[in-house]
Parts: C-alpha cells; structure tokens; sequence
C-alpha cells in the first residue's frame, strides 16, 4: 500500500515537474518578446565590445553627449539616417554609437565613412534588452552629458522628421522660437517679411484678419482643421466685414496654377495667396534650419490696426485656445 | 533515484524541445491546412486551372539589379508595354509587351518627374500618369518617361483611373456618411463633378465603401466595391448605368461573413475588427470586366459578360501566394494574364494561360 503510495505521489511529482517546465518554456519565449519593448528615460547600464575587440560600455559615455543607433537592417532609411546624423555633426561634442547585427558592412564602412563611430556587434539582442528596443526594431536615441534621454524615434522617420532638431538643441544650444518669426502683439507693418500680408489688411476694412501659413494641405492629414475653420469663418460671415480669412502658401511648395485646384478640390471661396519673395525667404530659413513640422499650419489673428492678437502653430499646444478665441469673435460678428 | 531523475530530466528535454520545434512544425501544418481549403474551395464546375508561363523581372536585368521591392499596382498601355509602380522604389519600371526591362522612370524626390511612394497608374492618350502619393500630385510623363506636366492632389484617394478622354476618376476616402464616391478631375488638377451614392451603413460607413475603379474603352467607369459583390457602372458624367450582384459562391459567403460583422458592430461589438476584401482589383473591357478574388486560397479572375454574368473562372493557386493587381491581354481570343504578386521572398509579376478551353455554361 505504501510503495503505491509512493509510485502515486512521484507521478504526481513527474507531472508537477513537467508543468512546471512548460510553463517556464513559454514563459521565457513570452519574456524574449515583451521585455525588451519599453521607454527609456536615461543612458543604461550596458557593457559590449567594439570592432575592434575593446571592451566598451555605459561608463565610457558618462558627461558626453550620445548619439545611439540601432540598425538592424541595411536597408535604405537606417543608413541614411546614420549617414545624415553623421556627416552634419562629425566634429561636434558628440559620441557616436551604432549597434548593429550587420558586423561586416559596417566594419567595411568603418575607417572611410564613420572612423570616429563606435561600433557596437557583440551579442545584439543584449544590446536591443539593455536599451529596451521594442520589437526588434530599427531605432535611436540620444543622451545628454547627464545620460538623461533626450529623444528617441524610429530610424525610418529621417533626419529632417527625426533627431535634427533635438540635435541642434543638444549641441548648438539652439532652439526655434515661433516669435522669431511671427511675433505676438506687434504690429504687422513694422515686420519686413510680412509686409504682403500688411498690404492685405490695408486694402480692406475689416475687423480682423486671420492668416494660415501653409506649406502642406491634405483634407485628412495635414491643415486639414486650418482649412475647415477658415471655411467655418468664412461661411459665418455672411455679410463679409467682420473677419477676412486667407490662405498663404509656401512659394516653394505651391504655385499659381495650384491655386485654382485647391479651390475646386477643397472647395475654398476664400482667399488664397502665394507668399511673396521676402516671407518665403525668411519662412524657408527656418524651415532648413529646423524643420517644416513645426512651420506649416501657423494661423494667426490680425487686428484692423495691425496687431498680431492671437497665434496657433504645431506645437504650441493652445488649438483649443485659439479657436475659442476666434469662433468667440465670429459669435460676436453675428449680432451686427 | 537516480533513474527517476534522469526520467524528468528526459520529460523536460522532450518538453523544452517540443516548443522549440513548434515553429518548424508550425509551416508543415500551415501547407496542410492550405492544401485541405483548396480541396474544399467550392468551385464553379467548369473554373479553368491557370498556368504560370513566365515570370519577370529577372534580379539580373543587363546591368542593373532589379528587384521589386514594394510593387502596388501594374497597367499596360496602347503599344502593350507594362509598367509597375514601386512604393518603396520611389519609381516606375518599364517592360516591354514580352516583359523585358525597358528602363525606370523617376527616381526618389520631390522635383519634376521625381517620385515619393508612386502607387495607382494610368494611361491618357500615350501619357503614364502616376499618383505621386508622398508628393501629393498627379505626374504625366511621355512614352520615353520623359517628365511632361504635374498637378497637386488635395483630397486622399484610395483608387484612381482614367478614361479614353482624359478624365481622371478618383475615389476620395470619404469624411461623411454623404460623401460621394467618385470624383472626375481634368487634366489640369480641376475637380470638375463627383457622383455615386455610397452603401448605407451605420457603422465603418467609410471603410465599406472603398472602391476599385476601371474604365473601359467607352470612356464608361465601373467600381468593384472591397468589401462586397457588386460592381456598378456610371457613364462619364455619372449616370448609374447598371449595378450588378456578383453570383459566386465564395463571394457570396465572404459577403456574408462581412454583414454579420457589420450588424456585430452595430450593436456595439468591437471584439471584432476589419472586414474581408474579396474583390482585390479590377479590370474593365468592352463588354463586362474581370474582377481578381482572393481571400487565401486560390487566387480567382473572374471574367463577366455585359449583363454582370460570371462567364469564366480562371484559378491559381501557389502556397504563400498574395495577388496585388493584375491585367488581362487578350490576343485574339487567347488570354495571358498579368498577375502582380508579392510572396514572402520576392515580388513579380506572373504571366499565367488557362489550361484548357472552356467556360461557364
């Protein structure tokens, strides 16, 4: 009785057992997939090996700027990425770190293209944990001299879309500001690179005139609520004094004869100008600078006398704000 | 003991190994289950078996390297050249009618003639015109891919073709339940009308009622909706000339499988997403049209007659095989067709014969 007993309780063992190593099999195979995914707030703990051999790791970087990618196909976008980071900020106060499974094309590329990147191969998918690159993907970071991080992106982005402007703020201590170039509660004829738009205020007599400065339109994706409130103004006003709304186009981007497609397509009644050589030149400067993401879309409201009174741009974060605004002025337009 | 060890040492290899080999096990499992659903795909009794005849492009073309790395649509023009939009390629290629590689046309950028992510392709008179997605315009170039004009495209469109007068018809992703379903612009970016009153639904309004589009030599357009059996015919100016219910038995069932989904969400049902695309592409000629069905096993051109009567069905299958788009040339009554595919390792396009004559009595 007692020896089938014991039979009875190994089996339940050997059962137990083999439970128990299933579920640390699928468990693990789990683990592989999700824990690398996640966001990383500062430069981690890590230790690799170069190229050539050195053991390389998270204390090398302390106080140094970083700039971390992962690449984890030679495809075009990731190398083009490295290759913009790298030709535009070679020689600047920045460490370069690439991390890649593709050992032999970059240690091809290594001493003529990138001679002061470091090259991270050893053991990859260490790496991809360490700073937690979801889903094997092709991404990059960048750390400041106090490892705090900074920005992260997918290399697929570009450099223009991706860390250029991080870059430039990290390194050049240079940040956009819209007032640079539509500044607040000044006079519009008093700014060189607005004068087209002053000469529209003194043509008419309105109220108020609201600008969009548009470099991209798309009725799903980008303007597209720029349009639709220029077109809410415009279709309110029925007596057509109050607000005066137009659309502004980068010359770079736009010319006449889209004019007359956008009006059809969109169904635009407004007006819609080409911005003349001195907007553009100055609207174009910042966008080569920085970047277009933050200079389309820019809709400000002008005052009879000039004044720029209320201002939106990507970013700002005060859409709400700014339509409260101007709808609360195309509210009061009704009772005249 | 020790014997009993090494037993559960042997239990946990066999278990540990056994998920390990999941993976290799899992395609064995895949092609059988494929090959049982091709067993009992319901065919028309007469459906004619396809034969891959010719494949193109070859990776080695003269000098170049050529590989189709996101291929969307392909079309051919008067003198039967083919052409095929790369998304990814940020070009076009150029064959001849045997499928030679001619040239590429474009290259990646944003200047005259230069391409972002080109996808849908027409032919106005002896022009290529590519819907330059990424650029958001419209490019016409010549017969030797010489860049001729552009216009920019405001409205996102899922589907575009042109007629034999030069009207460009586009499917507009609608933003409102009364948004038509199809606009006519000219060939200077115009937006002359729209017409085509969408399916109602309550829910997905939008998503069911994405279009494909083809033209036929009248200058009429027809329209094959994703999600549903039906094709309908316009004029030009947008008189609905015929609407026609597809009789096809596995259309049929995935029609259905796609209503029951819609009133699931109708009734607040999220759990399930997205609907089944059973018609693919489509392809008008004089009289009637051919529609590409495919929704895992095999692939189906089904050809139809001007009264929307399904006259042939032309089938291929291939495991891990993925149409994307296609053409049919018919040379004197013998049929090759054109099929764009995209499998796991390569992208090509396939020339394919019916086996043996015949049709659907």
């Amino acid at each position: 009785m007692q020896k089938f007993k014991k039979m009875k309780i190994s089996k339940l063992i050997i059962a137990i057992t083999i439970f128990i190593a299933i579920l640390l099999v699928v468990f693990l195979r789990k683990e592989r997939r999700t824990e690398t995914s996640g966001i990383l707030s500062s430069l981690p703990e890590f230790q690799s090996v170069d190229i050539n051999g050195k053991i390389f790791g998270n204390s090398d970087l302390l106080g140094k700027n970083v700039y971390v990618q992962f690449i984890n196909a030679l495809d075009h976008d990731q190398l083009g990425l490295l290759d913009a980071v790298y030709s535009n900020w070679r020689g600047n106060d920045i460490i370069f770190v690439v991390c890649t499974k593709e050992e032999n094309y970059l240690r091809a590329k290594h001493e003529s293209m990138y001679p002061s990147t470091i090259i991270l191969n050893s053991n990859y998918e260490y790496l991809q944990k360490a700073f937690k690159v979801p889903y094997n993907l092709g991404i990059y970071y960048l750390f400041d001299k106090s490892g705090k991080c900074i920005d992260t992106g997918r290399n697929t982005v570009g450099y223009v879309e991706g860390p250029k402007v991080s870059l430039i703020s990290l390194i050049k201590k240079d940040k956009f500001v819209m007032a640079d170039f539509i500044p607040i509660n000044k006079d519009i004829s008093t700014i060189g690179w607005l004068k087209q738009l002053g000469d529209i205020i003194r043509e008419h007599d309105k109220e108020y005139y609201l600008f969009a400065l548009l470099t991209k339109i798309c009725d799903t994706c980008e303007g597209k609520q720029t349009i639709q409130l220029l077109k809410n103004v415009y279709s309110g006003d029925k007596k057509k004094y109050f607000i005066y709304p137009s659309l502004v186009l980068n010359a770079n981007k736009f010319n006449q004869g889209d004019i007359s497609s956008l009006r059809s397509q969109l169904n635009i009644e407004y007006r819609i100008e080409i911005a003349d050589h001195s907007l553009n030149e100055k609207w174009n400067y910042y966008i080569d600078k920085y970047r277009e993401l933050e200079l389309s879309d820019i809709v400000f409201l002008v005052e009879k006398r000039g004044i720029i009174k209320e201002l939106f741009y990507p970013g700002c974060n005060c859409w709400n704000d700014f339509l409260e605004f101007t709808l609360s002025i195309a509210n009061s337009m009704q009772k005249y | 003991m020790r014997k009993r060890i090494l037993a559960k040492f042997c239990i946990f290899l066999v278990a540990l190994s056994s998920c390990l080999c999941q993976e290799v096990n899992d395609k064995s499992v895949e092609i059988v289950k494929w090959k049982k659903r091709l067993k009992d795909y319901p065919f028309p009794k007469c459906a004619i078996t396809l034969e891959k005849i010719f494949s193109f492009p070859k990776i080695k073309e003269g000098k170049e390297d050529l590989y189709l790395w996101d291929p969307i649509s392909i079309i051919e023009n008067r003198k039967k050249d083919i052409f095929i939009s790369d998304k990814k390629a940020h070009c076009i290629y150029q064959f001849d009618p045997s499928g030679k590689y001619i040239r590429a046309i474009g290259r990646e950028g944003q200047g005259q003639g230069e391409l972002i992510r080109p996808i849908e392709l027409m032919c106005i008179k002896d022009y290529l015109v590519v819907n330059d997605s990424g650029n958001r315009r419209i490019q016409f170039f010549d017969s030797n891919g010489n860049y001729v004009k552009s216009f920019k495209v405001f409205k996102t469109y899922s589907d575009m073709t042109a007629n034999k007068d030069g009207l460009i018809f586009a499917a507009p992703i609608r933003l409102t339940p009364d948004d038509l379903l199809i606009d006519v612009l000219n060939e200077e970016g115009k937006l002359l009308y729209s017409f085509g009153k969408g399916l109602k639904f309550k829910v997905d309004w939008n998503q069911l009622n994405r279009v494909k589009l083809s033209t036929n030599s009248k200058g009429e357009i027809l329209i094959a909706f994703w999600q549903f059996a039906i094709v309908r015919k316009y004029s030009a100016e947008g008189t609905m000339l015929a609407e026609y219910r597809i009789e096809h038995k596995k259309m049929k069932s995935l029609e259905k499988m796609n209503m029951n989904r819609i009133s699931l969400r109708s009734k607040g049902d999220k759990s399930k997403s997205g609907y089944i695309v059973m018609n693919f592409a489509l392809q008008a000629k004089e009289e009637g049209f051919y529609t590409l069905s495919f929704s895992g096993t095999p692939v189906e051109i089904l050809e139809f007659n001007n009264e929307g009567k399904l006259v042939n069905d032309y089938w291929f299958a291939e495991y891990e095989y993925v149409p994307w788009d296609f053409f049919v040339r018919d040379e004197a009554g013998a049929k090759k067709i054109f099929v764009l595919h995209r499998g796991l390792h390569e992208n090509e396009i396939d020339i394919l014969i019916p086996k043996q004559e015949g049709g659907i009595k």
